[in-house]
C-alpha cells in the first residue's frame, strides 16, 4: 500500500513512532486475547445442570445437522443482507450530506447521530408499536388498499431486518461520508472537463475512491449485525434464529456453556473471515489507487 | 459555497428528488424515536400510542427512582472515559500502522480490529472471569477496560480510513522543510485527521453508552449502566417510565452534541470539501 | 522479553490491588438482589427496610438477572460482589451444586421451618422459595366473550381459530418448565415430552398463535390488540388489572396451572449478616407485604393474606409443581428441548 511508495522518500518512520503500536497491542493482548484464551480453558467448571458433553460433540452437530447448518447460513445471510441494504440506503444519504447539504450538514449529522443516543431497547420498542397488528404501519397499508387484513410484521424476519437496518445505517452513512469528504473535488471536475458524463464520473472516479468508506462501513455494520441479539430477540421473535440468539439462550436458559463456546467460536470464525477478506480488498485497492 | 448549493437545490429536479429521499430517510430514522418521545408524555399507567392526555409523571418517576439516575450517571461517565482512553490508545497506533513502515502492517491492523469480531456476550463473560481473577472485580475500572477494548477498533478504523485518504506529500514536504516529528504531527497530521478522531470518539461513546451484553456482566449497585437497569426494569414492569428514561438520555445527549457543535462543529467530523 | 513480561505482570497486579479496594462496601453493609421495577420497590420496602430497621445496617439492593449474578459470584468466589442472590428453581439447584451458595435450613434461617415443604423440595433443599406464581390464562374481555375454563379448552379453541393467542417464546427463561407442564397435561412426563411438542405443533400450524419474549411484551400485545388471550403469570395480570385495565380477565384453569417459584440464597463467600436478611425474607409479615406489592403467593404458611390477595392466590395443591427429581430432569434436558423446539415449533 501507500507505505511502499512513500517509503522511498522522506519521513522515514512515519509521523508517529511505531512503538505506539506495541502499547496498544499490549493492551489488547492483556485485556482481549488472554481473557478469551482463559475463557476457552475454563468453560467446563461452571455451575450448571446441563448434560456435560465434549465440545467436539457440538462442533459435529453444528457442521452436520442441517438445522444448524441452516442457522449458520442464516446468520451470515442476515449480516450480509443488512449490510447491503445499509449501503444502498446509506450511500445517497452520505452523498447528499457531503455534496449538497451545505450549511445544513451539521444538522443532518446531528439527526443521524441522535437516534444512536437513545437506547436500543427503546428504539426496538418504537418499532414494535409501529408494526403492531393494529399499529400505524398496518393501518396505513390497509387504508392505502395494499393489504386487506393486518400483516403480522412482528416476530418475523422482516421486522428484525428493518430494526437492524434502522440501528446500523447511521454507522454506514458516517463511514462513507468521512471518506467522501476527503476526495479531491478536482478529480471529479477534471473528469467532467474531459467530457465524462455525470454518471460516468461517478462510476469511474467518485465511487471507486469512496470504496474505502464503504469498506469501513461494511466491516462495522457486518460485525455489529453478526453479533446482535437484542434487536432479534425483541423484534424477530422465534422466526429468525441466528448464532448470537442461540448463544444467548444457552447463557440464560439452559446454561449449556460448551455449546455456547462452540457456537461463539464459529461466530468468531465468520467474523474474522469477513475482517480478513475486507482487509485484502482494501490492500488491493490501495496498491491500485496509489 | 453553502448558499450556492442551497440555491441550486431549488432549481434542480434530480436534487429535489434527492431531497425527497432524504426526507423519507429521516422519517424512517426518526419515526420510531418520535413515537417513544410521544409515549413518554402519556397520562396512562401503561404504554399507549397515541398517548392519552399529557403528563410529566413518568419523568418524575425517573428522577424519583434512584436506580435510573445513578446508572445514567455511570453510563455518561463511562462513555466519556471510554472515548478518551480509546482515542489515546487508538489514534497513535492507527497512524503508525497506516504509514509507519512497520513490518506486517496488515496483520497488525487485523489484530487491532479483531475485538470487533468477538460476539459481545462471550467477551463480557470472558472478561468478567479474567478481570476478577486479576483482582479488578466488578468495578468501574473493569467496565472501562471492557468498553475500551470493544470501542478501540472503531477509533482505529475511522482514523486509519481518513489518514489513508490523505496524501503523504504534506507530511513529506514538512519533513523536507526540516520540521521534526512532533511538529509534523501537531501542525500537519492532527488537523487533517481531526475528523477521523472526532468520528472515532463519537463511535466509541455510542458503542459504550448503548452496550448491553458486556455491561450486563459487570452490573452491580455502583456499576449498573442505564441499559442494564432499563432491561431489568422492562422485563419486570410495564410502564412508560422506560420511554421517559430514553428521552432523558436523548435530551442529555442532544445537549452534549449541541455543545460539541458550538465549539467544534459537527460538520468538522468530515473535512470540508 | 521475560523480564518485561514480569514487569507487566507486576504492574497489572499492582494496579489491580490499588483499585480492588475501591469497589467493595464496608463489612457492615450487605448487597442483596432484585429484579427491576415493582419487584425492586417491594424488596426494598418489605425486606431491605425491615433489615435496616432491625439491625441498623444497610442492605443495598442491586437489580439485574440471576444469570448475571451467578456469573459474578462464580468469578469472585472469595469476595462475591453480591451477598444474597435471587434465582429461579433450576438456577438455584445449579448454583447450589456448583458451590456458589451456602446450604440453608432452619438452623441458619429459622423461619424456613414454617415454609410449606413443597417450596423446600422445589429447590432440592437449597434454602427455599419465598414467593410463587401460577401460569394462568389472561384474556381481553372485550374480544373474548366466552373464555375457556381449562388449558385443554384453551389450546383446542386456539387451534380452532376462536382468537389470537400469545404464548411465551423459547427465549423466555421458564420455557423448559412450561414444556414439561404441557407434556404432563397431555399424558407425558419429563421423560416423554412428545405430547407437549405435538400440541404446540398444531398450535403453530393453526397460525393463530404469536409469542411474547418478555413479560412486558405480553401486556403490550394485549393492549395493542395483537393478542386476545394468552398464557401469563397471575400476579402480573392482577397488577395490570389493578392499574385500571378492567378489560383484562384472569382464568385459573381447572386442569392445574403450572407453578413456578423464586428462591433467595446467601452466596458462599458472603458474611453471616446475610442470614439475618434471609430470615426476614421468610417471615410472615414481610412476606405478606411483598405479596401485596406483586400479587403473588408467598410461602410461609403462617402468612395472613390481605383481603385482596385472599381471592387471588391459588393454593399450591391446585397447581402443577415439578418435584425435585422432575426439576432436575428439566434442567438436564433443557438444552435438548430448546433445540427441538427451535427445530419443530419455532414459536
Amino acid at each position: 500500500m501507500i507505505l511502499k511508495r512513500s517509503g522511498i522518500t522522506t519521513v522515514s518512520a512515519g509521523v508517529v513512532s511505531p512503538w505506539w503500536i506495541a502499547l496498544t497491542g499490549l493492551f489488547l493482548v492483556v485485556f482481549f486475547v488472554l481473557p478469551i484464551v482463559n475463557n476457552l480453558l475454563n468453560t467446563t467448571e461452571l455451575a450448571t445442570l446441563a448434560k456435560q458433553r465434549p465440545i467436539s460433540f457440538y462442533y459435529h452437530k453444528l457442521f452436520t445437522d442441517p438445522y444448524y447448518i441452516r442457522i449458520v447460513f442464516d446468520t451470515v445471510a442476515l449480516s450480509v443482507g443488512v449490510t447491503v441494504i445499509c449501503i444502498i440506503i446509506g450511500y445517497p444519504v452520505a452523498m447528499f450530506l457531503v455534496r449538497h447539504s451545505g450549511k445544513w450538514s451539521g444538522f443532518i449529522i446531528f439527526l443521524l447521530i441522535a437516534p444512536l443516543l437513545t437506547s436500543i431497547i427503546m428504539r426496538t420498542f418504537g418499532w414494535r408499536v409501529l408494526f403492531a397488528r393494529r399499529g400505524l404501519v398496518n393501518d396505513f397499508l390497509i387504508w392505502a388498499d395494499i393489504l386487506d387484513k393486518p400483516f403480522m410484521f412482528l416476530n418475523s424476519a422482516s421486522s428484525a431486518v428493518v430494526g437492524l437496518v434502522h440501528v446500523l445505517v447511521p454507522f454506514m452513512v458516517l463511514s462513507i461520508a468521512s471518506v467522501l469528504r476527503s476526495i479531491d473535488l478536482q478529480l471529479e471536475e477534471s473528469a467532467r472537463i474531459l467530457g465524462a458524463s455525470r454518471v460516468k464520473t461517478f462510476l469511474k472516479v467518485t465511487f471507486p475512491l469512496s470504496l474505502d468508506g464503504i469498506g469501513t462501513g461494511f466491516i462495522i455494520v457486518f460485525l455489529l449485525a453478526n453479533g446482535s441479539f437484542v434487536t432479534l430477540l425483541l423484534l424477530g421473535g422465534g422466526d429468525l434464529k441466528t448464532l448470537p440468539l442461540l448463544i444467548y439462550q444457552q447463557f440464560t436458559i439452559s446454561r449449556d456453556f460448551q455449546f455456547a463456546a462452540a457456537m461463539s467460536n464459529v461466530l468468531l470464525a465468520i467474523a474474522v473471515g469477513c475482517l480478513y477478506l475486507q482487509l485484502r480488498l482494501i490492500r488491493r485497492k490501495g496498491v491500485k489507487g496509489s | 459555497m453553502n448558499s450556492r448549493s442551497w440555491f441550486r437545490l431549488k432549481q434542480n429536479a434530480p436534487k429535489l428528488s434527492m431531497l425527497a429521499y432524504m426526507v423519507l430517510f429521516f422519517i424512517f430514522l426518526l419515526g420510531p424515536i418520535l413515537i417513544v418521545v410521544a409515549i413518554s408524555f402519556t397520562e396512562t399507567e401503561y404504554v399507549a400510542f397515541p398517548p392519552k392526555g399529557f403528563s410529566l409523571r413518568w419523568y418524575e418517576r425517573f428522577f424519583e427512582y434512584d436506580a435510573f439516575v445513578d446508572s445514567f450517571i455511570v453510563s455518561v461517565e463511562l462513555a466519556i472515559a471510554t472515548a478518551v482512553l480509546g482515542v489515546g490508545l487508538g489514534v497513535p497506533a492507527a497512524l503508525a500502522v497506516t504509514r509507519g513502515h512497520v513490518p506486517y502492517a496488515n496483520t497488525i491492523m487485523t489484530f487491532l480490529l479483531s475485538p470487533l469480531s468477538m460476539p459481545l456476550i462471550v467477551m463480557g463473560f470472558a472478561l468478567l472471569f479474567y478481570l476478577s481473577a486479576l483482582g479488578f472485580g466488578v468495578s468501574f475500572l473493569s467496565l472501562l477496560i471492557a468498553h475500551t477494548v470493544i470501542s478501540l477498533p472503531y477509533v482505529v478504523r475511522t482514523v486509519a480510513g481518513v489518514y489513508r485518504g490523505i496524501s503523504p506529500d504534506f507530511e513529506e514536504s514538512a519533513a523536507v522543510l526540516g520540521a521534526n516529528r512532533l511538529q509534523i504531527f501537531w501542525n500537519i497530521t492532527l488537523p487533517m485527521i481531526k475528523p477521523g478522531i472526532f468520528a472515532g470518539m463519537l463511535f466509541a461513546m455510542l458503542i459504550s453508552i448503548d452496550n448491553l451484553p458486556i455491561s450486563f456482566f459487570f452490573g452491580s449497585a455502583d456499576t449498573n449502566t442505564l441499559p442494564v437497569v432499563m432491561l431489568s426494569y422492562l422485563e419486570h414492569q410495564f410502564d412508560p417510565s422506560i420511554a421517559a428514561a430514553s428521552c432523558i438520555q436523548l435530551i442529555v445527549a442532544v445537549i452534549g452534541l449541541f455543545i460539541v457543535e458550538r465549539i467544534y462543529g459537527l460538520d468538522a467530523m468530515t473535512p470540508a470539501t | 522479553m521475560s523480564r518485561s513480561k514480569r514487569w507487566i505482570q507486576g504492574s497489572i497486579v499492582g494496579s489491580a490491588m490499588l483499585f480492588s479496594g475501591a469497589g467493595t462496601v464496608s463489612a457492615e453493609e450487605i448487597t442483596v438482589t432484585s429484579f427491576g421495577g415493582i419487584w425492586e420497590t417491594a424488596i426494598t420496602n418489605c425486606f431491605a427496610a425491615e433489615y435496616e430497621k432491625r439491625t441498623g445496617r444497610k442492605a443495598n439492593v442491586t437489580i439485574g438477572s440471576p444469570a448475571q449474578w451467578m456469573s459474578q459470584i462464580e468469578a469472585n468466589p472469595d469476595n462475591p460482589p453480591i451477598d444474597v442472590i435471587v434465582s429461579t428453581q433450576s438456577q438455584t439447584v445449579a448454583a447450589g451444586e456448583g458451590g456458589l451458595i451456602s446450604r440453608a435450613g432452619p438452623n441458619e434461617i429459622p423461619n424456613l421451618a414454617d415454609v410449606d415443604p413443597l417450596f423446600i423440595d422445589a429447590v432440592d433443599g437449597w434454602g427455599g422459595c419465598f414467593d410463587f406464581g401460577s401460569f394462568v390464562i389472561a384474556y381481553n374481555k372485550d374480544t373474548v366473550k366466552n373464555p375457556p375454563k381449562s388449558l385443554k379448552e384453551f389450546m383446542d379453541r386456539t387451534i380452532a381459530g376462536d382468537w389470537v393467542a400469545s404464548f411465551p417464546s423459547i427465549t423466555y427463561a421458564i420455557m423448559p418448565d412450561i414444556i414439561w407442564s404441557f407434556a404432563e397435561l397431555y399424558g407425558g412426563s419429563a421423560d416423554n415430552v412428545d405430547p407437549a411438542f405435538e400440541i404446540f405443533k398444531k398450535i403453530k400450524a393453526s397460525g393463530n398463535a404469536i409469542a411474547w419474549a418478555s413479560v412486558t411484551d405480553f401486556l403490550n400485545q394485549m393492549s395493542t390488540g395483537d393478542a386476545d388471550i394468552g398464557m401469563y403469570w397471575d400476579g402480573r395480570a392482577y397488577s395490570f388489572i389493578d392499574k385500571g385495565n378492567d378489560w383484562m380477565g384472569v382464568i385459573t384453569p381447572t386442569d392445574k396451572a403450572y407453578m413456578s417459584c423464586v428462591a433467595m440464597n446467601k452466596s458462599k463467600g458472603a458474611p453471616d449478616a446475610a442470614w439475618e436478611y434471609l430470615n426476614i425474607v421468610f417471615e410472615p409479615g414481610p412476606q405478606s407485604c411483598f405479596s401485596d406489592y406483586l400479587n403473588y403467593g408467598v410461602t410461609n404458611q403462617k402468612v395472613q393474606y390481605s383481603e385482596k390477595m385472599k381471592n387471588r392466590v391459588t393454593w399450591p395443591k391446585d397447581l402443577r409443581a415439578p418435584s425435585t427429581a422432575t426439576s432436575r430432569k428439566i434442567a438436564e434436558n433443557a438444552a435438548d428441548w430448546i433445540e427441538r423446539w427451535n427445530k419443530e415449533i419455532g414459536l
